[in-house]
């Protein structure tokens, strides 16, 4: 038997939903399909049917709303870039896409197939968790909200149920906020050897009100940084805050759990864990700087 | 010979296409997509073969079945170790030395099978239904650990090489001379070609004879190697040699080529083998791996006094080099006492061959950096430490290889050649021309490496984490060897006064196609867009060593000079005869048309059209309705006078705190004597620039425990791109003229790989203060700061 | 069977629903523009015009680009009749084995088409997402910049 998948093209979230719920976890969706494509090739995944979400332009969106700008999980890594404009939030993910495989690869990839491909090295769920952001999660029974943060189980698991697709990600718009993303790469185009993505929300004084750290390629799935978040949750951007943002990189460090392979080692992903939070923060504060003084 | 065309300095009255940048023949196909390459091969009918390779890295094939294969629909025929002839074959400069499938599985990825089918898909399939049962044998891949005696041997020869060595002086000496001794102990890791483009090739047999579609550097040492190891008679093999992507010496005489020539043979038709990338990177070939351990000496005055180096070479399971050309050796031959020893080892890995610049980029980078840790111990600037110590034109090389590999002695050699021939050879292993002096002194006026340059461990500028250094790095090469024989070439002119070059080389995109033209064009005097070049077809091609050792421009180049020289001086001398009264010295040819030289006022003028339809059509003593020109002036042995020199320049970023390097500014400079066409010597210069460059930052192949490579795609093994070098593209050509190559021109390719490394490494001690192995990853940065 | 609309042309061709669209341009409609090396979406030699956009065709399924508009390097330019952009590659000698031209050519299409009149620095980003082993980056990003000087002239005097 010649190794082949059946082929489904929706073209209504309906028609895909009906996919889902008759076919189940057999019923892979194909988001841009740029990491499915390999997979298959190598035998890693196998899939029955290919259900191609190309033809649901319901699915491929960018909305800006007041209180949060939504992206639709065919957004194309391309559409994000180009969408850096909209605010710091925004710049940090369009900045984080950019730096995301090749232009000609990033019009085909998708934020949703990204996200639901859940490589512990994925560029944009650590930015995305430190925006806070939430996944709106459907299916013929309904949907679902779910913060990002909670999105990943594992590598390549997420939370998504057999019949489930991913539909949307709401990135809330807060004023004050910078946002940034730092990763160690080796060439222009790579995947992230390690990475790093904080997020400050201030209010006009500058006084931290939340702040959020969240580190790629150094656990299973993108990690949270509760007790760096910790200490630089209440403390004042005054422009001197050097020691304040090292001790959170070093503690941040202390959060991960990085392991060694064929593109860094453990101790190296430790110690970029803390310059990278550093810099992130560095970076936000930057953003910040005409609010913070 | 035509005196006139023969310049052993430069001659005053300017070239007309020699040193012009004209687009190389085949750029329109090139930009528009339609130029046909290895993997666009095809035959009428063809069917599609697949190999099986071994998954393990040593161990004797007991049983084989592929009986459920042959029941596939579909599937045409496989052959086995059974159906091959098990003859020794060689690659050229023993890149590969073995049989064909003969029962031994040497490495993970080793061809034990193939198969052909209907479609590349089936043949595939049919693959995986072969079931094979391994007797597993011991294995070794450590190079060091295969040299001891009681390693598990790969090959009837044994693992190990004789070692080979050259020597000068008294080490002894040398080290009793010297008010500095510095050491260093490297592991190199082993480069991939990475051959963008891949290969395949396709075969098709007509009675007892094979015609050969395929991409390769050397059309006739691929033949050779069928001959060989089919045992067939050499007039029984056709190789057309095919444009390859960037090949770097990937794509010579391969095994997957023999293997398609036999498959091909037991399916009855036509066979197409398309390698995939994989395939390409984890079962061709790569560069060795190599270890370094050497020490070098320098009196206070900067004079070297001390060359010892202890090299070993990694030739994986089919590789057989005892030496790797290295041509660092001379570079700073100026040494007083040296002593190199190289060892070539096989172990169960990848085989390892000539990968541009073997040798000069590893061995060559480990006596950069011992010369530069000498330069610093006397507190020198590296550049004029370069100037003190390396070769100058004239002076005596140190690589005499040539002694032990020329047939039957030199002496008696060198009483063979004409008295007349032997004339204008050079002296003998002493270098003829060019030297690192001229692109050091001009490249560091332009680089403006005096200001630039602030002192060893002294970056010129530190922002917080970030330091920025420069760095200089020279490298050198051979221009063609001749130990497997000399090289011709074919010069034929047409009745209608156009002319078509018949020689044996590579397209793998150096230009040859075009600058071979300008030299026959030059000679000829007929106009560079009517001369047509034929590189590939082994029928109509005269045997070549191929496009390797940088040999094309030179060798290659100088034959297909001689053999235009021969093709205008059989026109001139009908022409003479039938239209001119007098000597056929008097007379030139330009732009197509014959009159006599330094005669402004004469108006006898022929058209070489007019004179070839003259020759044939008329009842002259000519007969003649084409003209075919041979080399019949013979190549001085290259090997014992010519190499090519490159110095680069560059200025890079060190962080401190992540290891990242950024490069900023580079200078690319050349001595290949006489520039034939600086658009194709420019990209040569920098591409190898570039590709030296991701040498030293980020290519290197990462084994598994059974010796299989872990990084065999172009996700993890990295290759530079546009925005990871310098966008200046400057470059700095050297102005020697070479008394033997084609209009004073070198060979060009390798040297400028071979600068590049240590040019980065230089800048980044400059930057950091430590010196770090190659690649320099960011995490190996940051090891060698101590920082993790 | 499915249809193609490749530089123009309409095709019915087959194409089974793994086949990657450079299969099917390569395999079935011979246009041996569209080079396939790493098959990963690495290296961009398969770079084709997908809805004007740049796409690496390894990377597409041939059925996502049915009904879509599709432009190869065989839709450019001819040797006897190249477009600026190849002509600018010409000139500037941007490349030396040739292979990855197309895909950086196709890169360059859409580039210029995107941002007419780029700097250096946006130009080498813009065509990083090529390797060109060879490694004529340098000059490529010449070429870039020539051609892109080349269209705005055409543009102009279009316009006069």
């Amino acid at each position: 038997m010649k190794r082949t998948f059946q082929y489904l093209r929706p073209k209504t979230l309906q028609e895909a939903f009906a996919f889902k719920a008759e076919y189940g976890a057999r019923a892979r969706c194909w988001a841009g399909g740029t990491d499915l494509m390999l997979l298959w090739d190598r035998k890693k995944a196998d899939l029955d049917h290919c259900l191609d979400l190309t033809f649901v332009s319901a699915l491929r969106y960018i909305e800006v709303e007041p209180e949060r700008v939504r992206i639709g999980a065919m957004a194309t890594l391309d559409d994000l870039d180009n969408a850096s404009g909209i605010d710091a939030a925004m710049r940090a993910i369009g900045t984080t896409a950019k730096l995301m495989d090749t232009w000609q690869t990033r019009t085909i990839a998708t934020i949703g197939g990204n996200l639901c491909h859940a490589a512990p090295s994925g560029d944009l769920a650590p930015p995305l968790i430190a925006l806070d952001a939430t996944a709106r999660i459907g299916s013929a029974r309904g949907e679902r909200r779910v913060p990002i943060d909670r999105f990943f189980l594992g590598v390549n698991k997420t939370v998504l149920d057999e019949d489930e697709i991913l539909l949307e990600i709401a990135v809330p718009r807060i004023a004050h906020t910078g946002a940034s993303y730092k990763r160690i790469a080796r060439t222009v185009v790579d995947i992230a050897l390690v990475s790093s993505s904080a997020a400050l929300f201030c209010d006009g004084s500058g006084t931290i009100l939340d702040a959020r750290v969240a580190l790629g390629a150094v656990a299973p799935r993108p990690i949270r940084c509760p007790k760096s978040e910790a200490i630089l949750r209440g403390a004042k951007l005054n422009g001197d805050n050097e020691e304040l943002f090292s001790e959170a990189g070093k503690v941040a460090a202390g959060e991960s759990k990085p392991i060694s392979d064929i593109r860094a080692s453990k101790e190296y992903r430790l110690e970029m864990c803390r310059i990278l939070t550093r810099r992130a923060l560095e970076d936000c504060a930057g953003q910040l700087g005409g609010n913070a003084a | 010979m035509n005196k006139a065309l023969h310049f052993k300095d430069k001659p005053r009255t300017p070239f007309k296409i020699v040193g012009k940048g004209v687009p190389v023949k085949d750029a329109r196909e090139k930009v528009c997509g339609t130029l046909k390459y290895g993997v666009d091969a095809s035959a009428h009918g063809m069917a599609y073969g697949k190999i099986l390779r071994s998954t393990k890295p040593h161990a004797r094939i007991k049983r084989i079945d592929a009986s459920k294969a042959l029941e596939l629909g579909g599937v045409l025929a496989v052959i086995t170790h059974e159906d091959c002839p098990q003859l020794n074959w060689e690659n050229a400069w023993f890149n590969y030395r073995g049989k064909i499938m003969d029962g031994i599985a040497r490495f993970v990825g080793d061809e034990i099978g193939a198969v052909a089918a209907m479609s590349e898909e089936i043949a595939q399939q049919a693959i995986e239904m072969i079931e094979v049962e391994y007797e597993p044998l011991p294995t070794v891949f450590d190079p060091e650990e295969a040299m001891k005696p009681d390693a598990p041997q790969l090959r009837e020869e044994g693992n190990v090489r004789e070692p080979y060595i050259v020597e000068w002086g008294d080490t002894a000496a040398g080290e009793a001379e010297s008010d500095f001794i510095v050491e260093c102990d490297i592991k190199f890791d082993s480069q991939q070609y990475a051959p963008l483009g891949r290969n395949a090739c396709v075969a098709e047999w007509s009675d007892d004879r094979v015609t050969v579609w395929t991409a390769s550097q050397t059309p006739s040492e691929l033949r050779d190697a069928i001959h060989e190891a089919l045992g067939i008679p050499q007039s029984k093999v056709r190789v057309c040699a095919m444009p390859s992507g960037s090949s770097f010496g990937s794509w010579w005489a391969n095994s997957f080529m023999v293997v398609t020539a036999m498959l091909a043979r037991k399916a009855g038709r036509a066979v197409k083998i398309e390698l995939t990338n994989w395939e390409c990177m984890a079962t061709v070939k790569r560069r060795h791996n190599e270890i370094t351990r050497g020490r070098m000496g320098v009196r206070k005055d900067g004079t070297l006094t001390l060359a010892q180096f202890d090299h070993i070479i990694d030739n994986g399971a089919y590789g057989f080099k005892d030496d790797v050309g290295f041509f660092c050796v001379d570079l700073w031959g100026r040494a007083m006492h040296g002593h190199y020893a190289v060892h070539g080892v096989n172990t169960n890995t990848l085989t390892a061959g000539c990968m541009r610049g073997v040798g000069d980029v590893t061995l060559g980078a480990a006596v950069e950096r011992l010369a530069d840790m000498c330069a610093e111990k006397v507190d020198m600037d590296p550049l004029d430490f370069r100037l003190k110590n390396q070769i100058r034109s004239g002076e005596l090389l140190r690589m005499q290889h040539a002694k032990r590999y020329m047939h039957g002695n030199l002496e008696e050699y060198l009483k063979g050649i004409p008295e007349e021939s032997r004339k204008m050879w050079p002296r003998l292993f002493h270098l003829s021309s060019g030297s690192t002096e001229q692109i050091l002194t001009d490249g560091g006026k332009a680089f403006r490496w005096k200001e630039r340059w602030k002192g060893w461990r002294n970056p010129g500028t530190i922002d917080g984490p970030k330091r920025r250094a420069v760095g200089v790095g020279t490298g050198a090469h051979v221009c063609g060897v001749e130990f497997e024989g000399s090289t011709s070439a074919v010069v034929r002119i047409n009745p209608d006064g156009s002319a078509k070059v018949h020689c044996s080389v590579g397209r793998q995109g150096q230009g040859s196609e075009t600058t071979q033209s300008q030299v026959a064009a030059e000679v000829l005097g007929i106009p560079f867009d009517r001369i047509e070049i034929e590189t590939g077809d082994t029928d109509s091609c005269p045997w070549s060593h191929g496009s390797l050792a940088s040999n094309t421009m030179y060798r290659v180049g100088f034959a297909t000079w001689a053999a235009a020289i021969d093709a205008r001086q059989q026109l001139l001398a009908m022409a003479a005869r039938e239209f001119f009264d007098g000597d056929p010295d008097e007379l030139d040819i330009d732009d197509g048309i014959i009159r006599y030289a330094g005669r402004p006022d004469s108006n006898v003028r022929v058209t070489i059209e007019e004179a070839m339809n003259h020759f044939r059509g008329h009842d002259t003593l000519g007969q003649t309705s084409s003209i075919t020109g041979r080399n019949s002036i013979p190549m001085p042995p290259a090997t014992t006078f010519a190499r090519h020199f490159a110095a680069h320049f560059v200025e890079l970023e060190v962080d401190t705190e992540t290891g990242e390097i950024r490069l900023l500014d580079w200078l690319a400079c050349q001595d290949s004597g006489t520039v034939m066409n600086p658009q194709v010597l420019k990209n040569q210069m920098i591409g190898g620039a570039i590709c030296g460059a991701g040498f030293a930052l980020y290519e290197g192949l990462m084994f598994a425990e059974d010796g299989s490579i872990r990084n065999a795609a172009l996700l993890d093994y990295k290759l530079l791109r546009a925005a990871d070098f310098p966008l200046n593209g400057e470059v700095v050509y050297g102005d020697s003229y070479d008394p033997v190559g084609p209009f004073g021109a070198r060979g060009a390719g390798e040297a400028p790989i071979a600068a590049a490394g240590p040019a980065i490494c230089q800048a980044v001690y400059n930057a950091i203060g430590v010196w770090v192995d190659m690649p320099m990853t960011p995490e190996r940065v940051l090891r060698a700061l101590g920082r993790i | 069977m499915i249809e193609l609309r490749v530089n123009g042309k309409k095709y019915e061709v087959e194409a089974r629903p793994h086949d990657r669209l450079s299969t099917v341009l390569r395999d079935r409609l011979f246009l041996h523009g569209v080079r396939v090396s790493c098959t990963e979406g690495e290296c961009g030699s398969c770079t084709i015009l997908l809805d004007s956009v740049p796409v690496t065709s390894c990377m597409v399924l041939a059925m996502q680009a049915e009904g879509r508009d599709i432009v190869t390097i065989e839709g450019l330019g001819t040797p006897d009749n190249v477009h600026p952009i190849q002509q600018a590659y010409i000139e500037e000698q941007g490349f030396q084995c040739g292979f990855c031209t197309p895909g950086f050519i196709m890169a360059t299409k859409a580039f210029l088409d995107r941002n007419p009149s780029p700097t250096e620095e946006e130009a080498a980003l813009a065509i990083s997402g090529n390797i060109c082993r060879c490694g004529a980056y340098p000059y490529i990003v010449r070429s870039v910049m020539k051609a892109a000087e080349k269209l705005r002239q055409q543009k102009a005097s279009a316009a006069d």
